[in-house]
């Protein structure tokens, strides 16, 4: 403890000998973006998303079917969550030949091909997906598989983005207390470590996937 | 790593010799330059955004003692350990006896300046701990066991084909493609991240109020770090810390766009103590080590201790030109550029570290790229003073500027002996003031401008006439 005392009476007495002076903040600037689609749309392209609006359930599990031929997907690990429960996601791959495993810790998903999600939030300008750690939602299942895919709905868009983040938190809080983690995604892992270039594909997933979800789910969530 | 702040002059030479390296340092400059211009350029009421950042900066420094204490009761609250480290020797310990307590024998490492300032991994490796560091640029100079040269860019100076050299010489793997190199680099590390027993990482803040440390970065590796080992360790310095997840988010605006140009980075992780009990993945333990090692004594130092408002995105670095010359290696310790010029002489001591407050050519550049509104020039200013206070050349030198007689007195006998000033880097008994002519081209001392005058007077006359 005396490493702790010691550090601690050091900062008091300088700061009472000569405090610092704090200047007045200005307010936070108002939203400079519009919380929609096409805005998320614009800023995937640029952190290399796909993304693809669907407006049916229907075109959603296509779509899914679609990506999982199209990116060789053999085996797939999902969060339990409502929101792909009333999707039938876990009936749409197994349709698609896609064989579901567990992958709920890194050794696991490190076997899969593709990591399913849905976001906890959405930045639209800055083209993140926020997810959040929970028992049903593994923090593996974004990072540790080659390819992940993440379904979100328009009332997940933060109309503030990076500035309403603070407010999600809170409204996270369980038991008082934050998430163990919470991670925004933009874009695929990357390196500029070698001379500056750009490489998409490092310690996490190469590819990442959207599928905005552009129409009411009643049933769930 | 050790301290070779005092070797600045020499490290500078071979630096500036070497024209890959300049080569290498030129492209990187652009490259971040065009990125922090960009990032900036796009975010409205940029001005705004500075005022606030600025202003969260200063809040962590007017209450940093509060804050440290409501950090630790936030991160306990939240089921995480909190060790206290007065210096690198400590901290150095700490690390090593949550190893031993855990029976750790396998450490994976995010990229961490602070690591590399308290010299872990030569420690956790005398322990007997396999230690890997795994962001690309701290692993590559990792094996060809050099310091990092640039604060987010830690190989800056390596070229591709330097890359493939160590790569086919440390792994037995030969490529040429960039893409081919970092593929190389995944595989190897995701087998170590899979059999990793401990994670350490650095922080780039954190968040007093809730107990949490936010972590940035593009590459995965920091994010596995936290994810796959047993046990997390995150070590921070005492001015990390940031009051509410709000005051994050207002550093969170500008480091990203300042850094890389990037509007976030690829990850952006908020980590509130260990995974609980009904978690699948996550560390089941979260260590928070806060570290002094200096910075309460630059806390007590009114004058320059605005040094730690900074948040490392490293823009300071990209516009000076100094940096842009002799690169990260010359400044002889983890820290370079602008900031290391003020971090190095105060984490060290002003005398060893001398030369690095002179390197500065006082362009302001850096001041101006700084997104939370450091003054680097006035700050090195001020260590210049202190310097040259003890030094009795400058002494007698500024005592003869502030009396007119004596100056023309002295600057009269120069003239006299020697007008070109090509003798004094060889004259006896001028010691500190030869050995500055040395190194200088010197200005030939001329006839005081009151007296050319008449004679230049005449001569225009002339010329006006004709």
């Amino acid at each position: 403890m005396t490493a702790r005392s010691d550090i601690l009476t050091r900062l008091r007495q300088g700061l009472a000998d000569a405090p610092v002076s704090t200047p007045l903040v200005p307010d936070r600037p108002e939203p400079f973006f519009t919380a929609d689609w096409d805005t998320l749309a614009e800023s995937f392209e640029r952190v290399h998303v796909g993304f693809t609006l669907v407006d049916s359930p229907e075109a959603a599990q296509a779509a899914l079917r679609d990506l999982m031929a199209a990116e060789n997907v053999a085996t797939a690990s999902l969060w339990d969550h409502p929101l792909l429960a009333a999707l039938h996601v876990a009936d749409t791959l197994e349709q698609a030949g896609v064989r579901i495993v567990s992958g709920a810790c890194c050794t696991e998903a490190a076997e899969v091909d593709c990591g399913i999600t849905t976001a906890d939030a959405v930045l639209p300008e800055a083209g993140s997906i926020v997810v959040r750690a929970l028992p049903s939602q593994p923090r593996s299942t974004s990072l540790v598989p080659p390819l992940h895919v993440a379904l979100v709905r328009k009332e997940d868009l933060l109309p503030g983005g990076v500035d309403d983040l603070p407010k999600m938190l809170t409204k996270w809080k369980r038991d008082g207390l934050l998430p163990s983690a919470v991670h925004c995604i933009t874009g695929p892992s990357s390196t500029a470590d070698i001379e500056q270039t750009h490489v998409r594909g490092v310690h996490g997933p190469t590819k990442v996937r959207v599928l905005g979800l552009d129409f009411p789910l009643r049933s769930c969530c | 790593m050790e301290p070779n702040i005092h070797n600045f002059k020499a490290l500078t030479a071979k630096a500036a010799k070497n024209k890959t390296l300049r080569a290498t340092l030129r492209r990187g400059e652009s490259h971040f330059r065009a990125g922090r211009d960009r990032g900036l350029g796009e975010l409205p009421e940029l001005d705004t955004r500075k005022s606030r950042a600025r202003a969260v900066r200063l809040r962590t420094l007017a209450n940093m003692p509060e804050l440290l204490e409501k950090l630790e009761a936030n991160v306990i609250e939240a089921g995480g350990m909190v060790h206290w480290a007065a210096d690198a020797a400590q901290a150095r310990e700490i690390i090593a006896e949550i190893g031993r307590k855990n029976g750790v024998s396998k450490v994976v490492k995010g990229k961490s300046m602070v690591t590399e300032e308290i010299g872990l991994n030569p420690a956790l490796e005398a322990a007997g701990l396999e230690v890997v560091e795994t962001d690309l640029g701290e692993y590559i100079v990792q094996l060809a066991e050099e310091p990092p040269s640039h604060i987010i860019a830690p190989a800056l100076h390596k070229s591709r084909e330097e890359v493939a050299e160590l790569f086919e010489k440390e792994l037995g793997h030969s490529a040429t493609e960039i893409e081919e190199l970092t593929r190389i680099a995944r595989d190897v590390l995701r087998d170590k991240f899979l059999n990793a027993d401990m994670g350490v990482t650095g922080a780039n803040m954190a968040v007093a109020s809730t107990g949490s440390v936010v972590l940035v970065e593009n590459e995965g590796n920091i994010r596995m770090s936290t994810t796959c080992p047993r046990v997390h360790v995150a070590v921070m310095t005492l001015e990390k810390v940031v009051d509410t997840p709000d005051d994050m988010a207002d550093v969170l605006q500008l480091l990203p766009r300042s850094a890389t140009g990037q509007r976030l980075s690829t990850y952006t992780n908020c980590i509130t103590g260990p995974r609980r009990r009904d978690e699948a993945d996550g560390a089941g333990q979260f260590h928070l080590v806060i570290l002094d090692n200096g910075r309460s004594r630059i806390m007590n130092d009114p004058d320059l201790r605005e040094t730690l408002a900074c948040i490392r995105c490293g823009a300071c670095l990209s516009y000076c030109p100094v940096y842009g010359t002799v690169g990260g290696h010359a400044y002889g310790w983890v820290y370079s550029g602008p900031i290391g010029a003020l971090l190095g002489p105060q984490l060290t001591s002003l005398e060893e570290a001398a030369d690095l407050p002179m390197a500065c050519t006082g362009c302001g550049a850096c001041a101006e790229a700084c997104p939370v509104g450091i003054n680097h020039p006035e700050m090195l200013m001020t260590m210049r003073r202190r310097l040259a206070r003890k030094n009795p050349t400058a002494t007698a030198l500024s005592t003869a500027m502030a009396h007119p007689a004596m100056w023309r007195a002295g600057a009269g006998l120069a003239r006299l002996l020697d007008a070109d000033l090509s003798k004094l880097s060889r004259a006896p008994g001028m010691g500190r003031l030869a050995r500055f002519a040395a190194r200088r081209n010197l200005p030939r001392l001329r006839t005081p401008f009151s007296k050319r005058w008449p004679a230049l007077r005449e001569e225009l006359k002339k010329e006006r006439h004709s």
